[in-house]
């Protein structure tokens, strides 16, 4: 195993401060300590050095980053401060417009696609001050968790190079990860964000259905699809989902306590985990413990019918979307992605119907779950970061076991590092729909007690 | 196995889909056996079945919740 942790190693030698903290940064910023300019310039000159490796980035815009600066830090100096995200150096995944840029997501098909606008989360962040330095690598039009893609070189892990990272957010995860970029925006369908940042040791983020605009950004399942952020710590998190999700950006809530928090383990999303990541879950469990923490065990069989009504309805509405082309243009996709649209082209309306019926019988029982706790916990990931060779239907279908059920219901969900003996392991919370901020508060105390913060650089300037 | 490609090679033309015959034994097992799983599934939903073909949803049945699909 080549635990190379390349980019993030050749990061922190050169102080990089796309690893700090956005709260951190901008308190640099603002003391004069760091300039916008010479923070643009490191995370360029790290995705110059790194990205030759791990492959994070399909588009990169080195003009238009300087140039934001620029402006940015002019803006600044005249007293004009835009907030925690101004001069953050920011990457969003190809699934999403940028104005005058590719928006490929992924595919050949679009090879030559420039878009004229910005997706609604887009022109927020830009609004916001955040600078967009280029555009990630993903699966092809996001259909699919292992972070490959046969159009483009393979997405390394940068906590190990020669694993995967998963995705479809592969890009978005390996840029955040590796400290090419403090932030990144991913989308998740049944996975997308939370497998990457859990294979990957940052956190991911998936807001409740629809409290993230959609505009401007491709569709994979019109009623799964959903957007997020990736980053580094569940703080920063919070500031780039208020961003995206256009809510008045507060500053950092007080620190919430665990104690009496009501956890509710998932059992059957607690099977046959592997054994780093069974160490990491009961070292979690006997910590909560610890701090007093009421765990209860909910029982009953949901991954299955999350993964079968997840499934025919993602790939129903997939092939819906995908219908002229898979019909005209069908040998321009990625092998994995024509498979998967073929089988949804071929689904019957009944069987569509069938998975809808199952998805609000999941819906209920997962209302009665939250009668009884307030949070609930399982493993992001069964299995730590394979190697691509071990990929298999086998191994696929149990990257996808944990992660299916909060997209399909619109529960927010969230992934964030659980200390781990090597590679690293993702610990999944959801909460109620509508939930989104109680869920980040929870995460945000879990992450200090946990302390997983490890690849957070302490500002030491 | 050939009565599956069979079904996958009609299912193809409903939806004016010209697969090639590779195409077809691909997503043979993976389809069905989705429709099947699907099926099974919806049938622990608790239909009501007035003969051995019309199944009633839950929320159509006497005393069903408002809200039961």
């Amino acid at each position: 195993m080549t635990i190379a942790v390349t980019a993030s190693t050749i990061a922190e030698r050169h102080q990089n401060p796309c690893l700090l903290t956005i709260d951190r940064l901008g308190d640099a910023i603002r003391r004069g300590r760091l300039s916008i300019r010479g923070v643009i310039e490191s995370s360029l000159s790290c995705i110059a050095t790194a990205d030759k490796t791990i492959n994070a980035f399909l588009f990169v815009d080195p003009e238009g980053a300087r140039e934001a600066a620029e402006r940015l830090e002019k803006e600044l100096t005249r007293g004009h401060d835009r907030g925690p995200l101004h001069g953050v150096p920011v990457a969003v995944k190809d699934l999403f417009a940028t104005r005058g840029q590719p928006t490929s997501a992924g595919s050949r098909l679009l090879a030559k696609h420039v878009t004229d606008h910005d997706a609604l989360v887009v022109r927020r962040l830009r609004e916001a001050g955040a600078i967009i330095v280029g555009k990630t690598q993903m699966n092809e039009f996001a259909f699919g968790v292992t972070g490959l893609n046969s159009h483009f070189a393979p997405v390394r892990n940068p906590r190990a190079t020669d694993r995967i990272v998963g995705g479809s957010s592969s890009g978005s995860a390996a840029a955040v990860a590796a400290g090419m970029c403090v932030g990144a925006l991913g989308t998740d369908t049944g996975g997308s964000i939370r497998i990457p940042a859990a294979l990957t040791g940052i956190v991911g983020f998936k807001p409740t259905f629809d409290v993230v605009s959609r505009d401007g950004v491709l569709p994979l399942s019109d009623s799964l699809d959903h957007v997020g952020p990736l980053t580094r710590t569940v703080v920063d998190t919070r500031i780039l989902f208020e961003c995206i999700a256009g809510k008045s950006m507060r500053s950092p809530r007080p620190a919430a306590s665990l104690s009496g928090l009501r956890l509710g383990i998932l059992e059957d999303h607690c099977t046959k985990l592997d054994e780093d990541v069974a160490d990491a879950w009961n070292r979690f469990l006997e910590t909560m413990r610890s701090v007093g923490v009421e765990l209860s065990s909910l029982e009953g069989d949901a991954t299955h019918e999350a993964m079968v009504a997840s499934t025919v309805i993602m790939f129903s509405e997939a092939a819906e979307v995908h219908r002229d082309w898979v019909r005209t243009r069908r040998d321009e996709y990625d092998p994995a992605t024509r498979a998967r649209l073929i089988q949804g082209s071929l689904l019957p309306a009944t069987t569509f119907v069938q998975a809808q019926r199952i998805r609000e019988r999941l819906r209920r029982r997962l209302a009665a779950y939250f009668e009884s706790v307030d949070v609930i916990a399982c493993p992001t990931q069964a299995a730590v970061a394979c190697q691509p060779s071990k990929l298999n239907p086998q191994v696929i279908q149990h990257m996808l076991r944990n992660t299916r059920l909060a997209p399909l219901l619109g529960n927010p969900a969230i992934s964030l590092p659980l200390p781990s003996r090597a590679l690293p392991v993702g610990l999944q919370l959801i909460a109620k729909a509508q939930a989104d901020e109680d869920l980040l508060t929870v995460a945000a105390a879990i992450e200090r007690t946990i302390g997983a913060q490890s690849s957070v650089k302490e500002d030491t300037r | 196995m050939k009565d599956q490609e069979n079904t996958i090679a009609k299912l193809a033309s409903l939806q004016e889909l010209e697969l090639t015959a590779e195409e077809i034994a691909t997503a043979a097992g993976p389809v069905l056996e989705l429709i099947r799983a699907a099926d099974a599934l919806a049938r622990e939903s608790g239909y009501a079945k007035l003969d051995a073909s019309i199944r009633v949803p839950p929320s159509r049945r006497a005393g069903g919740e408002p809200g039961a699909k």
